[in-house]
Formats: C-alpha cells, structure tokens, sequence
C-alpha cells in the first residue's frame, strides 16, 4: 500500500485530501506542523508528501529543503501545496527541490488524477 | 625712473606748468632774439647802402674830374647828391677854395668843427648850423703825408633827423657821424686824386684805401658788366670772373643783394654800379660783421639769462601753484584708499569751494551712500542668511519626513506585499475548503454523517471568510480616508458592550463573560457602528487568544471620558511584541497562535477608531497570564440624558 503524508496546519485541508483520496488504498498520514511531517516523513517513509507552504514554525520550504537534503528521504515525491501561486514562490520551492506544485484552492478530483499519475509512474 | 603714466598728479601738472613755462620764455626769447637781429642787420644793410653810393659817387667822380678837372666843378656836382646840404673845400688858411655855394668862395670859413679839424689833423664831425640851416657837418683834413693841404666839409641835411623821435634820434646820429665820415673820406680821395687819370688804377686804390683804412669794411669788389673783377680788396682776383651769388643777382637785374657769412663775420652786400644811369656793373662791399655777432651772442646770452631765471622763477611758481591744488587731491586719494580698504566710515575734509572741495563733497556724498547701500546689503545679507537657514532647515525637515514618509511607504509596501500574501493565503483556505468539500458533496456519494461534518466546515469557512472581507474592506477605508465618514451620534458606551457580550456569550465559545456596567454612564459622541466594531475586534482577540479563563468586561466613567475595558487570562503577549500590536499586519508569531485565523489588522483598525474619536486606549499584558485592553472616548458635557426606554 502506498503512503501518503500530507502536512498542513489546517485540519480541514488534511481531512479535504484524506476523504478525496480515501477512494484507492493509499495510507494517508497527517501532519499538523512542518516539525511533525519532517518527523513523520523519516519515521514512515511515505510516497509522497503533500507539503503545504505557509505554516507557523518550520515551513514547508524548509521541510522540503531538509528532505530532499538527508539521502534517506530525497527519493520521496514533493508536492508543494500552498495558497500562494506566485511565481517567486514556486521557484523557492523547485529551488529546494519540490517535484511538483499544486496550488490551493485546488479540486480533490485533480489531486486525485495528480497522484494517481504519480503513483502509475 | 618713474614713466610718465606712474607719475602723482602733482608731478604731472608742475611737468605741464614747467613745459608751458620754458615754451613761453624760449618763445618770447626768439622774438626779440629775432627782433635784435633784424634790427641789426637793417643797420647794417642801411650804412651798406650809404657806403656804396659814396663809392659809386667817387668812381662817378673819377669820370667826371677826368673830364672837367674842376674842383668847383666836382663840388657842386656831388652837392647835387640827396641828403648832401653842402660841400666846401678849404685851404690850410681856412679860405674857401670851392663851395656849393658859389658867393662863398674865397670867404674865409669859421666853425668849431673846422678849427678842431686843422688844429688835429683828424676827421671831425658835429651838429652845425649853415646858411642858417642846421646841418650835420664832417669835416675831413685833406693831406699829403703829414701835411694838411686843406679840409673837406660835407654838411648833411638834418630834414629826416630833425623828423625822428628823440629815441631815434640818437641812432641817426650815430649813423651820420659813421656815414658822413665814409662819404667825406671817399669824396676827400677823389679829390686827392683828382688828377689821377687812370680809372682802374684809381679804383683799386679807392678800393685799397677804404679797405684798409676803414674799419668797417673787410672787403670791396668792383665788377665789370662781364662779371670781371675790375678791383679788389685781393688783389690777386682782378682779372677774374666773379662768381659770386650776389654779383650773379645785380648783373641778372636786382636792384641790391646782402647776405650774411657767419665764419668770416662779413656781411655781402652788392648793388649796381651804374654811371649816368647806365649800368656798368657790381659793387661789393663785405661789412665786418664781428660787431654784429658780438652783440647778437651778447643779446643771445642775455636772452638765455632771461630765459633761465623765467624757467626757475616758472618752476618755483609752478610748486607754489600746484600745492594748493594737488593736497586736497591727495588727501581725497588717501581717503579712497582707506574707503577701498573697507573703512566706510572715511569722510574727505572739504576745504574749499572750488571743483575740488565740490569733489570732496560728492565724494563723501558717494561714501555716505556707500556705507549706507553696505548696511542695506548687510542687513539683507544677515535677513538671507537667516531665510537661507530657515529654509535649509525646512528642507532638512521635510527631507526628513520625506524620508520618513519613504520608509514608510516602503514599509507599507512591504506590509502590503506581505499583507496580499497573508489574505491571499487566508483566502485560499477557506476557498479550499469551500471549494474541496463542495464538490466532494457534488461527486461522491457520502454518508449522512460526512455530509453534516463536510457542511459544518464549509459554513464555519464562509463566516471566516466574510470576517476577512470586512477587515480588508475596514483597511481599505483606511487607507482612503483619515475619519473613514465617520457618523458621529450621542451613544452610550454600555449598550454596546452588553450587545457583544450578549453575541459572543451566544456563540459556542466555551467561556463565560463578565459584564459590569456603571449605572448611569455619560454618553460619548461616536459613530455607533465604528465603536461596535472596535468593542468586536478587542472581545474576539480576548476569546481567540484565551484557551482557558473567563472574560471580565467594564464600563466605567473617569476622568471626563467613558472607559471599556476587557481583560482576559489567555496566552498574553510578550514584551518585545507588545509595541506593535497596533501595527497593521502585525501577528505575534508563535506556535499557539499559529492556528488562531486573523489578518493583523484587528487591533490597527480598533487604534485608529479610537483615536478618530478623539479616544484613548491602553494595552496590558503578561505573557501566560493574560491581557487587559481599556479604551475611553470623551463624555458629552452639556447633554442631558433622554431615557428612552
Ligand atoms: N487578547 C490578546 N491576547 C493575546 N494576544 C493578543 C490579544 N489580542 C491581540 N493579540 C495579538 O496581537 C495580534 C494582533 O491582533 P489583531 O486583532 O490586530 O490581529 P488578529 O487578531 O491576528 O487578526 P484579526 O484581524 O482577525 O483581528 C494578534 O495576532 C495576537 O497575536
Ligand atoms: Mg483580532
């Protein structure tokens, strides 16, 4: 079974992706701080993570940086989740190695597409 | 050296005085110098003239005694001569022997003049009175060797001396006596050689003897018509042809030709020699001129003397002349200098009423102006000075606020960035939520459960999210308006509080809140809905950032003012955060608060009401322990109180 993590300090965007993708067998991990999903990315190994930017503490930028940095997890697939859509943003975020960007608000059933294209890879 | 530029005024005008002076006495100089010389030279050309026609006379003679032989003959002959009164010949025994006068022959002549004569053997002249007449006489001693033979008396008309002026006089006289003696001397050779028949001969030794004998004569020479020399003064030349200037001139027709040779002192002088008006040929006298140089150098250095002391005198005068002028002019000069040098206080002494003391006064005139324009600009440039330093503060001020007001805008541009991306992120989770679960509903068949559960986040979003809207639309006022429109109303502070606490005591909010209200409270002019909003704002903080704890609420009148104040024991605020809290964006970041939903702009809209109300509000924190917010707008005085109710 495939693992997803998805870390965000807002339950409601977690539940959001939990029931979109509920559908398959994927095992979705939360995480409600960068320091918890850095902490949970280590711990479970997931397939990928859906990292939201924007969060108090540790930010997503951060966590990715700290990822795709540790051999261990730099395999892991990276989805920058976030509301900012600008461009400066997602250059910081390809710049400490997100593989993807998904910008909020975004449609379960897209996200659902995105990772199944992922995970059929 | 000085050059003629560098020299003072006062040298300049004595040059100029001196100049004048030298130019008049050398000029008055050679006027007379020039006067003398004439003067001398007609003398000179005038005893000439008389020399020469008794010359001629004699050569005439020569011819005429040739041919007559007759003494009478010659006597009345030469008393036909103008200005000649008379001629007498006398024997040793004082008888007259030939006379003008013919009645008188044999007449025994008596005159001092002619006893003098006998008795010295010389030449005698003098004033004497003939035929009642008076006369100027020359009586000459007729001689051979030694012994005198007889006398010669020519007696000259005295007409034209007599005419004279008594100055002239004396000049006349002295030119008879010189001329009388010439004529006498030469009539008194032609009578001695009366018989002496060779005319040439006879000439030269006329010529010979008036040469040597004369004083005045240096030089005789007696030219034919062909310009040969028929006698001389040197006897070599006779025989030869003249070639003198003035014999060219009589022979080419002048009637008398005089010219003056300074080296040998000779003054020429040729005429005519012409018998029974016929022109035979030249007579050339050469003057002695030694007298005539003598007394020309003498008048010459008489002049110079003259001159000279002019010149001193001039010079002595001239200093005298230019101080009185030059003085005030040079102290005028020291005066400008100090004025020049700065010193306007400089004043010239006016010392007299001519152009220069109506210098002095123009020029004090123009220092008093000058100290007075000095004073002017003085004080202009002290007034700009000041205006300078005003308006560089100014600047300098407005630079600053400028600055100021740069940082600012650059910090609230930074803000506002920051800001659009804090409400772009505070947007889009709710709009994902909004958007996420609705669609979720649309799509998926779910339980009951899930549809209630998927509901209750999509409404708690849209109140979050119309909260948001009204914050940025507050801030947008803001920004727009200093007052936003304020609507100002008498309001009572209390009911307002007890309208929001009834509200947030109505939402589930798990606290409960504290109200204590004085009875009867001042009113306050304030905007109803505005005051609302910052009593809103403050409670929502106090319920958001207090997990645990009641919220005590209180209105109070103090001071003139109507206070609320709102305390809660949540999580409290540092004191490095608590100066911005009235910030606009401004959020404690911190893990607790990180899941607390707000813009930033709470507490800076509430700041901002209050103060437009002429308000105050106070802030009170501790970390851990909670906060207390009071804030107190001005009581409405003289407003008695309508109760409505
Ligand atoms: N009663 C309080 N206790 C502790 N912290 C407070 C309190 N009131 C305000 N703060 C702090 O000050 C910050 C600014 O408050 P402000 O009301 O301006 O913004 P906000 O509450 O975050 O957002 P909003 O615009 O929704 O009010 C808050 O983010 C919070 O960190
Ligand atoms: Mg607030």
């Amino acid at each position: 079974m495939k693992k997803i993590l998805i870390v965000d300090d807002e339950k409601k965007v977690r539940r959001l992706v939990e029931v979109t993708l509920s559908i398959d067998e994927l095992e979705i991990l939360h995480a409600s701080s960068g320091e918890e999903g850095l902490m949970k990315a280590r711990e479970s190994m997931p397939d990928i993570i859906l990292l939201d930017v924007m969060m108090p503490g540790l930010d997503g930028i951060e966590v990715c940086r700290l990822l795709k940095k540790d051999p261990a997890t730099k395999h892991i697939y990276i989805i920058m989740l976030t509301a900012k859509g600008q461009q400066a943003d997602k250059k910081k975020g390809f710049a400490a190695g997100a593989d993807e960007y998904f910008v909020k608000p975004f449609s379960p059933m897209n996200l659902m597409d995105k990772i199944n294209k992922i995970l059929n890879k | 050296m000085q050059s003629p530029k560098d020299m003072g005024i006062r040298a300049k005008i004595i040059a100029a005085m001196i100049a004048l002076l030298v130019f008049i006495a050398l000029l008055s100089f050679w006027a007379s110098y020039m006067h003398e010389k004439k003067s001398l030279l007609t003398n000179m050309q005038d005893n000439a003239v008389i020399l020469n026609r008794a010359l001629i006379i004699s050569i005439t003679n020569q011819k005429i005694i040739a041919e007559k032989v007759n003494l009478q003959t010659l006597v009345e002959e030469l008393s036909l001569t103008e200005g000649i009164f008379g001629v007498w010949v006398i024997d040793s025994s004082c008888r007259i022997t030939s006379a003008t006068f013919r009645e008188q022959v044999g007449e025994v002549a008596s005159s001092h003049l002619i006893s003098n004569a006998l008795e010295n053997g010389y030449y005698v002249s003098g004033f004497d009175t003939k035929m009642g007449e008076q006369v100027y006489s020359a009586v000459y001693p007729l001689k051979k060797g030694d012994k005198i033979l007889g006398l010669l008396e020519v007696a000259f008309e005295l007409r034209e001396y007599l005419r004279a002026r008594p100055r002239d006089q004396v000049q006349l006289a002295a030119q008879m006596k010189r001329d009388s003696r010439i004529m006498a001397e030469s009539l008194s050779y032609s009578i001695e050689n009366m018989r002496d028949v060779n005319e040439l001969i006879h000439i030269q030794r006329l010529v010979d003897r008036l040469t040597v004998e004369s004083e005045i004569i240096s030089r005789i020479m007696i030219v034919d018509d062909n310009s040969r020399i028929t006698a001389c003064s040197d006897l070599s030349k006779v025989g030869t042809i003249a070639a003198d200037k003035g014999v060219k001139a009589i022979i080419n027709g002048a009637e008398i030709y005089t010219r003056l040779a300074p080296r040998q002192k000779i003054y020429m002088f040729d005429m005519p020699l012409r018998i029974d008006d016929e022109f035979k040929g030249v007579v050339s006298i050469g003057y002695d001129a030694t007298e005539y140089y003598a007394r020309l150098s003498e008048i010459f250095r008489f002049g110079m003397l003259i001159s000279g002391m002019g010149i001193l005198m001039g010079i002595l005068l001239s200093f005298q002349v230019a101080n009185p002028i030059i003085r005030p002019i040079q102290r005028l000069t020291e005066v400008t200098k100090g004025l020049a040098a700065g010193d306007l206080s400089q004043r010239a002494a006016v010392n007299s009423k001519d152009e220069i003391g109506a210098l002095a006064v123009a020029f004090n005139k123009m220092a008093e102006d000058l100290a007075y324009s000095k004073d002017k600009i003085d004080q202009y440039s002290k007034t700009l000075e000041k205006k300078v330093r005003q308006r560089t503060q100014d600047l300098e001020k407005t630079n600053r606020e400028l600055i100021v007001t740069q940082n600012e805008l650059m910090e609230s541009n930074i803000a506002k960035s920051e800001f659009l991306g804090i409400t772009s992120h505070e947007l889009r989770t709710p709009l994902t939520t909004l958007l996420g679960y609705s669609e979720l509903l649309l799509t998926r068949d779910l339980t009951e459960k899930q549809k209630k559960e998927f509901l209750g986040f999509i409404n708690e979003e849209s109140i979050h999210l119309s909260k948001i809207v009204d914050d940025l639309l507050d801030i947008s006022r803001i920004g727009a308006q200093k007052d936003f429109g304020l609507v100002k109303k008498p309001v009572d502070l209390a009911d307002i509080l007890l309208k929001n606490t009834n509200f947030y005591s109505g939402v589930e909010t798990g606290k409960s809140i504290i109200v204590d209200t004085e009875e009867n409270l001042p009113l306050v002019s304030a905007d109803k809905e505005r005051i609302d909003q910052v009593v809103k704002n403050i409670l929502d903080n106090a319920i958001k950032y207090s997990p645990d704890g009641d919220i005590v609420c209180k209105a109070f009148a103090k001071d003139d003012m109507v206070w609320i104040g709102i305390q809660d024991y949540g999580i409290g605020i540092s004191k490095q955060d608590l100066p911005y809290i009235f910030d606009k964006f401004f959020r404690v970041k911190r893990k607790k608060t990180a899941k607390i939903v707000g813009t930033g702009l709470g507490m800076s809209i509430v700041k901002h009401i209050v103060e437009s109300h002429n308000g105050k509000i106070d802030i009170e924190s501790e970390l851990g322990k909670g906060t207390t917010i009071v804030f107190g707008l001005p009581r409405l005085l003289d407003y008695v109180r309508k109760d409505t109710d």
